[in-house]
């Protein structure tokens, strides 16, 4: 177990820190050793200052709409009897398993220079920038804020409600006074969570951004563009402390101020809605529902659309993926790495989840603070970390895939492991004690006793692992070697070289394969065993 | 205010959960609904709130009929079994709610609040949250939350369920007091039978959605009307029994003749008795005849329960229940033969209707 316990610890120190502290050490680094330069130049950069100013207005404003969307829709699916529930709350978790930028793909092919609607209207404006996106935001993290606030909303006890309404309170009073007065806590926490989401967002922003220039992107410009590895290094530091304040606000204040108390007799049932919300909500709620369904429908749409706003004939060429000598081997070297990643990951975390849950040897804090860390990480910064930690010996990974599976892993742990503890944590432990007692050893226990109970998250840990492998960007696209594309990173070059119909083709392509292998393992092991992909 | 409940119906899909249940409840009184879990108590308390409305049947507050009044207007209290209480509000706030949403002015609120923390012995708590609480006391913040705004009807669903057997005790006392006191209408619904005979003015025994009897505590215990209450209601030795002389008053059970008070019925009708464990006793085996029913049996346990032993006896193949006081003069030893006897008029006559008695 010392040896599980070492190695675990090592891989953490080698795959968490040591990037992070080359990136901060590159940042420091002057011709006459350790320096401030790069910060005093960057802030002395009107330039560069607007950059770090739009990055937080962005995500700010990104933010609060998401959190209102969010808590329409979560408050709709639970705590209401409106029609189409089902299909609302399906709808909101559908961005979990895209690619993060389809979304931006979809507005571009609705308000873009071609756009249905921009020509239709003969509108002399398009989406880039901005409003670009904030809009593309709202919907590629909504899901996030919608699995928190759903959660929080749906352990109500309905008698608080009840108690209220027994009180002479009116559904208005009931719902301010009452139900968003418990939602408070829930609602920081999604904010603060969908900010740093945001701030780290990389694909919208490229693909959707126009001039307006956020750090993730600048930090690529400079990095890919220019080889300027100390100011990509600096931008780096800078993106990372809002992120890491908001992310350790989350964690040690918002986080312990949950009010959700789930004591006897509490009921989660929903009471009648009254008519003066039920109507407003179905309608915002279901035309939010069938938007998403909308900008989802697009992709497979423009696909096969000969050229999208001229050409409306259909047509398979896109498929052909005659625009590149790649060809379709992209979205093939996606599922290596997403298959990769699923195995290797969800081994690693749950050994990490069982030593810090159940074993407690000494150092469980150093490995649970450093499995929680890529939380706050921005991809783009495991990407620039990873550049500088594994282009020399010993760990010489560059040009291999085992650099795009490690980045994968790491940057994704921090959920995993959060699902490994909460599961073990719903297996009593006196259950391994009694295998103990019995005779067994500790592997034998592990692996009859606690890992067939493990099954289900087990699944669900790999899914989550596969899917992000599919999907993610803004690391790999630092990391990736010639001969090795990925399907995501594939989608930006097509569209960058003005082949919407491709990165269309591509990106349904990969939600295909992500659908359907969800689909397949929930076959597999039985639907209520895997849980829903959290965050 | 008096509450009638007019054949009731409440369904929840298929399954009938309250079913053409009638009750009258005069004012000041305190009515327990008692049953197991599913008998329908809780949903019978819930139309009464208003928070479930009745497929059929009427209620009444004093006469008039509240079947299309919403909850927030009917001005009944209640206190959930959950308890309930805000928990982003203090102690205070958490009573003054139903006061601030009235609209009540400030000094008047504050001077309810402060009658009301008196009246649940807060003092010192106002400031409190509801998880920096006991139970106990989150218990009475219900209370005192439920009854702030006047109501002249008290509901309490299960108030004690999550508590200590020993505040358990307590509470019901001060309950039953602040009931009294303030002459409120109230239903208590409970799973806990002795719960209900302690604190109930009657008791009305639930089963299948419809009530089983109704009476005064010491009625319902002393005459159960059906095997059903006799079994519920604290512990009954039930006797399948055939008469065989009805004017007699002799009854045949496991081919033993008893001599019982019978009260109509026909020469070979079947009948229950119902015979507590109190009223068993145990003589000698010699002991002189003193117009006692004499049953012989073997002991199989005897189990030690503070103030008396309770014994299991088997007589003809079936178990009886018999508590005697510690010292009887009699030695008890296990599988031992035992006589134990009744007097005619210690054992309550049930028709049989055949559903739980076997």
């Amino acid at each position: 177990m010392a040896a599980t316990v070492a190695a675990i610890l090592l891989l953490l120190l080698a795959f968490v820190l040591w990037p992070v502290l080359r990136v901060l050490a590159t940042s420091l680094a002057g011709p006459a050793g350790l320096t401030l330069a790069n910060y005093a130049e960057f802030f002395s950069s009107w330039r560069l200052l607007r950059i770090l100013v739009n990055s937080l207005v962005v995500s700010t404003v990104s933010t609060v709409i998401t959190v209102a969307v969010a808590l329409v829709l979560a408050y709709s699916v639970t705590r209401t009897d409106i029609p189409g529930k089902r299909f609302v709350s399906l709808m909101s978790l559908l961005p979990l398993i895209s690619p993060p930028f389809l979304v931006s793909l979809a507005f571009i092919l609705l308000f873009g220079r071609n756009g249905v609607i921009t020509q239709a209207l003969h509108l002399d404006w398009s989406i880039y920038g901005f409003t670009g996106i904030v809009v593309s935001q709202v919907f590629t993290f909504l899901p996030q804020a919608y699995i928190l606030l759903a959660n929080v909303l749906g352990n109500i006890d309905v008698s608080l409600e009840e108690a209220a309404e027994n009180l002479g309170a009116g559904p208005l009073t009931t719902l301010r006074r009452v139900t968003l007065s418990l939602a408070r806590p829930g609602l920081a926490s999604a904010a603060l969570i969908v900010f740093i989401l945001c701030m780290t967002d990389f694909g919208n922003p490229i693909l959707i951004g126009g001039r307006y220039n956020v750090l993730a992107t600048e930090i690529y410009a400079q990095v890919i563009g220019m080889s300027n590895f100390a100011a990509g290094t600096t931008m780096s530091i800078v993106l990372i402390v809002p992120c890491l304040v908001a992310y350790l606000v989350n964690a040690y204040w918002v986080g312990t101020k949950s009010y959700v108390t789930v004591s006897a007799g509490a009921r989660t049932a929903v009471r009648p809605t009254p008519p003066a919300l039920r109507r407003p909500l179905f309608v915002l709620a279901g035309g939010a529902a069938l938007f998403i369904a909308l900008i989802y429908a697009l992709i497979p749409l423009g696909s096969v659309v000969r050229l999208w706003g001229s050409d409306w004939s259909l047509s398979l060429r896109h498929y052909a993926f005659a625009s590149s000598a790649e060809g379709a081997s992209p979205i093939w070297n996606s599922v290596k790495l997403a298959a990769l990643s699923g195995v290797i990951g969800t081994v690693v975390a749950l050994a990490a989840a069982y030593v810090v849950e159940r074993k407690r040897p000494p150092g469980r804090r150093a490995i649970e603070a450093l499995s929680l860390l890529p939380a706050a990480l921005p991809g783009t910064v495991i990407g620039v970390g990873y550049i500088l930690a594994f282009n020399v010996p010993p760990l010489l990974l560059t040009g291999t895939v085992w650099i795009l599976v490690t980045s994968v892993v790491f940057w994704k742990f921090p959920v995993a492991v959060l699902a490994g503890i909460n599961a073990l944590k719903q297996i009593d432990p006196a259950i391994e004690e009694a295998a103990v007692s019995l005779g067994a050893g500790s592997v034998r226990t592990f692996a009859r006793v606690v890992m067939p109970l493990l099954t289900g998250s087990a699944f669900s840990i790999f899914v989550y692992f596969f899917v992000n492998g599919m999907v993610t960007v803004s690391a790999v696209i630092f990391l990736i070697y010639p001969g090795f594309n990925l399907g995501s990173v594939a989608i930006l070059n097509q569209v960058e070289n003005g082949y919407p119909g491709v990165a269309c083709a591509l990106g349904t392509l990969i939600l295909a394969i992500v659908i359907g292998s969800v689909l397949l393992l929930r076959a597999l092991v039985g639907g209520d065993r895997v849980a829903v992909l959290k965050l | 205010m008096r509450i009638s409940l007019d054949r009731l119906t409440k369904r929840f899909g298929a399954s009938t959960a309250v079913d053409g249940l009638s009750l009258e409840i005069g004012q000041g009184e305190l009515v327990s609904l008692v049953g197991g879990s599913g008998c329908g108590k809780t949903t019978t308390l819930r139309v009464i709130a208003g928070f479930e409305r009745p497929d059929a049947g009427e209620i009444r507050f004093d006469g008039r009929v509240v079947n299309d009044v919403p909850p927030r207007k009917r001005g009944v209290g209640i206190v959930f079994q959950s308890y309930a209480l805000f928990p982003t509000m203090t102690v205070a706030e958490n009573i003054a709610f139903g006061l601030r949403v009235a609209r009540w002015p400030a000094a008047r609120t504050y001077e309810r609040v402060a009658e009301m923390v008196a009246l649940t012995r807060l003092g010192g708590l106002e400031g409190r949250y509801a998880n920096e609480l006991s139970g106990g006391q989150q218990q009475r913040v219900a209370l005192a939350r439920a009854l702030a705004r006047r109501p002249e009807i008290l509901l309490l669903d299960e108030p004690l369920s999550a508590l200590d057997a020993k505040i358990r005790l307590r509470l019901r006392g001060e309950i039953r007091k602040i009931q009294q006191d303030l002459g409120i209408t109230t239903v208590y619904v409970t799973h806990d039978q002795e719960e209900a005979l302690s604190i109930a003015d009657r008791i009305a025994v639930m089963r299948n959605g419809r009530i089983e009897q109704v009476g005064r505590p010491v009625e319902v215990y002393a005459r159960p009307r059906t095997d059903f209450v006799a079994d519920f209601i604290g512990i009954s030795n039930l006797l399948s029994c055939s008469i065989v002389s009805a004017r007699a008053g002799v009854v045949d059970w496991e081919g033993e003749r008893l001599r019982i008070a019978l009260d109509g019925g026909a020469d070979g009708d079947r009948v229950v008795l119902s015979l507590r464990p109190e009223k068993l006793g145990v003589v000698a085996e010699r002991a002189p005849d003193d117009g006692r029913n004499r049953l012989h049996g073997v002991l199989e346990v005897a189990t030690f329960l503070g103030p008396f032993v309770r014994l299991e006896v088997t007589v003809h193949g079936r178990p009886l229940w018999v508590d005697v006081p510690h010292a009887t003069g009699v030695l008890l030893e296990r599988r031992k033969p035992v006589t134990l006897a009744f007097a005619p008029d210690d054992c309550v006559v049930i028709a049989a209707t055949g559903s739980s008695a076997d």
